[in-house]
């Protein structure tokens, strides 16, 4: 309870914005200024867009996507939102375009995932930072991590999206509002079911938590 | 069991601390009695934790850099040749194809235009290749000779001067007035055709150059005294009427004079009927033995060319001189025994 507690305080707490003097760069004319802004963000849209793609290569291509149509649309940034809120709506608008080319080209999504979870984007396992001490543990960690991305998969896309950047990425009720344009209650309905959805998935696949 | 729920829906938000209070009093009290709430509680809170466990992904290492060389590209301004000669880089086969159809446009419009310009054009002064060619003296004697004994030929062979301004062209048609020969005729029925309009000439240099075949032989005559007092000019002729002269004359004035001087009269009358005044002139002239009698009339215009003994011009004179009003008159030479060439031009008036 007090662990739960404290990453709470962490998530709730606002990050200041200080993208706003390199946005301005940028708007300005200077290419370069956009360097920071993707060195402090990158990491991050990557993960957003990788937990729901479930695909290494993909990701990147979308993330990538992503940043270039935040640099050309920068200029119309104003403000109203972080920075970093704007960003993340453009790379999850992006995820939803991929996803729904993926289903254009009838590709059999579970069969990818398979396939990613085992090593997604080719090696997952170079690309994430692991704990390399023991090796019991470091194999329970897979097992786990494989079990929570058959679960995430196994969400409808509108529950998996907010349990990915609430639960994951840790970002506030009023970002995932901003970011997903649906209202605090919403955010909130949607939270809870995809917690016990993802509960009971992990029930039956790891067994007793 | 309704009651473990209800209470179950509000579980997975219990830990936020954002249900209302009454909410979470039940929730409290329900967790203290049931044990079934508390571990499913207990495995919710795992869920989380293990979901803000894992393992955050490292971007590859190329991925920073790439993307700000494709931040940097699209940030540069459009190139000269990206803004202007983006054509160029277009398909070779697209390029060949629109080069033939701009090039047989081309020719289309180019001939289509020629055509055109032909139709709308076509009083369009002939370059001098086209004139007559120059002739000696003795053509262009048999050729005046034949324009007398020639039967009366179409307006259009022998083309009056209009009673109207001259137009631009007239120098080229000047030039083709004078050539009345056989050798040209046909080329000229060739050509006329093409100039619909050819453009009529002032009626005194028509008046000069008519009278020039008829007067070639007669002999030297006096100065010519035109009525109205104007003076007749002489303009440039062309080919044959050019060959004809051995000496152009060196002043307007002097054309006239040496036509006149040759036992030629020429006499410009004006009537109330053109038509009726023709006849009555045709009488006329058939009464005092008039030869190789020319008629040619148009609308408002009749011309008589003809020859006849100088003895009978007073009479034919006074009588033209009732049919209607002398305008001009340039009069014959003194000497009546020899014949005359004449030239009655009869307008109506205006």
């Amino acid at each position: 309870m007090p662990e739960m507690s404290k990453r709470m305080v962490e998530k709730k707490t606002p990050a200041a914005d200080t993208d706003l003097e390199y946005v301005v760069l940028c708007q300005k004319g200077d290419t370069e200024a956009f360097a920071p802004l993707l060195k402090r963000h990158s990491g991050k849209m990557l993960n957003i867009a990788y937990r729901m793609l479930a695909d290494y290569d993909e990701a990147c291509d979308v993330t990538q996507e992503a940043f270039l149509a935040a640099f050309r649309a920068i200029g119309s940034f104003k403000a109203e939102s972080a920075f970093s809120t704007w960003l993340y709506r453009i790379v999850v608008n992006s995820v939803r375009n991929r996803l729904k080319q993926r289903q254009s080209r009838k590709q059999h999504e579970s069969a990818s995932f398979d396939e990613t979870a085992e090593c997604p984007g080719g090696c997952t396992s170079c690309l994430t930072r692991t704990d390399e001490g023991n090796p019991q543990q470091e194999m329970e960690r897979r097992e786990r991590e494989q079990a929570v991305r058959v679960c995430i998969k196994a969400l409808e896309r509108d529950y998996r999206e907010v349990v990915i950047l609430r639960d994951i990425q840790g970002l506030s009720y009023e970002e995932i509002q901003a970011i997903l344009n649906i209202p605090d209650g919403t955010v909130k309905s949607r939270l809870s079911r995809a917690r016990l959805s993802l509960k009971d998935c992990l029930k039956k696949i790891i067994g007793e938590l | 069991m309704n009651q473990c729920k209800d209470i179950e829906k509000h579980l997975p938000l219990y830990d936020e601390g954002i249900l209302s209070d009454r909410e979470q009093k039940a929730v409290e009290e329900h967790l203290a009695v049931c044990a079934d709430c508390r571990r499913e509680l207990s495995f919710l809170r795992k869920t989380v934790q293990i979901l803000g466990g894992l393992s955050p992904l490292e971007e590859p290492a190329w991925f920073q850099q790439k993307m700000m060389a494709r931040v940097r590209a699209e940030g540069k301004p459009e190139s000269f040749f990206k803004k202007y000669l983006a054509f160029l880089r277009r398909s070779l086969p697209v390029q060949i194809m629109a080069g033939l159809v701009l090039a047989v446009l081309s020719v289309y419009v180019y001939r289509a235009g020629d055509e055109e310009a032909g139709r709308i054009v076509p009083q369009v002064a002939r370059p001098a290749l086209e004139m007559p060619e120059k002739k000696s003296a003795k053509q262009d004697m048999e050729a005046a000779s034949g324009t007398l004994s020639r039967p009366a030929p179409s307006g259009r062979e022998i083309s009056p001067p209009a009673r109207s301004a001259p137009s631009k062209s007239q120098p080229t048609a000047e030039g083709k007035i004078g050539d009345i020969s056989e050798k040209n005729l046909d080329k000229r029925k060739n050509e006329l055709p093409r100039e619909p309009m050819e453009a009529p000439l002032a009626k005194k240099d028509s008046v000069a150059e008519t009278m020039r075949p008829l007067t070639q032989n007669l002999p030297s005559a006096p100065q010519p005294i035109a009525e109205s007092g104007e003076k007749i000019e002489e303009r440039k002729f062309s080919g044959m009427a050019k060959s004809r002269l051995d000496k152009p004359p060196a002043s307007p004035s002097a054309s006239v004079a040496q036509s006149a001087a040759s036992s030629q009269a020429y006499l410009f009358l004006q009537v109330p009927d053109a038509q009726n005044a023709a006849r009555e002139v045709e009488k006329i002239l058939a009464e005092n033995n008039a030869e190789n009698v020319l008629q040619h009339s148009e609308k408002g215009f009749v011309r008589f060319t003809a020859s006849l003994p100088g003895a009978t011009w007073p009479a034919i004179l006074s009588e033209l001189r009732k049919k209607g009003a002398i305008r001009e008159m340039i009069p014959p030479a003194a000497d009546r025994k020899q014949n005359l060439a004449i030239v009655i031009e009869i307008s109506a008036q205006p």
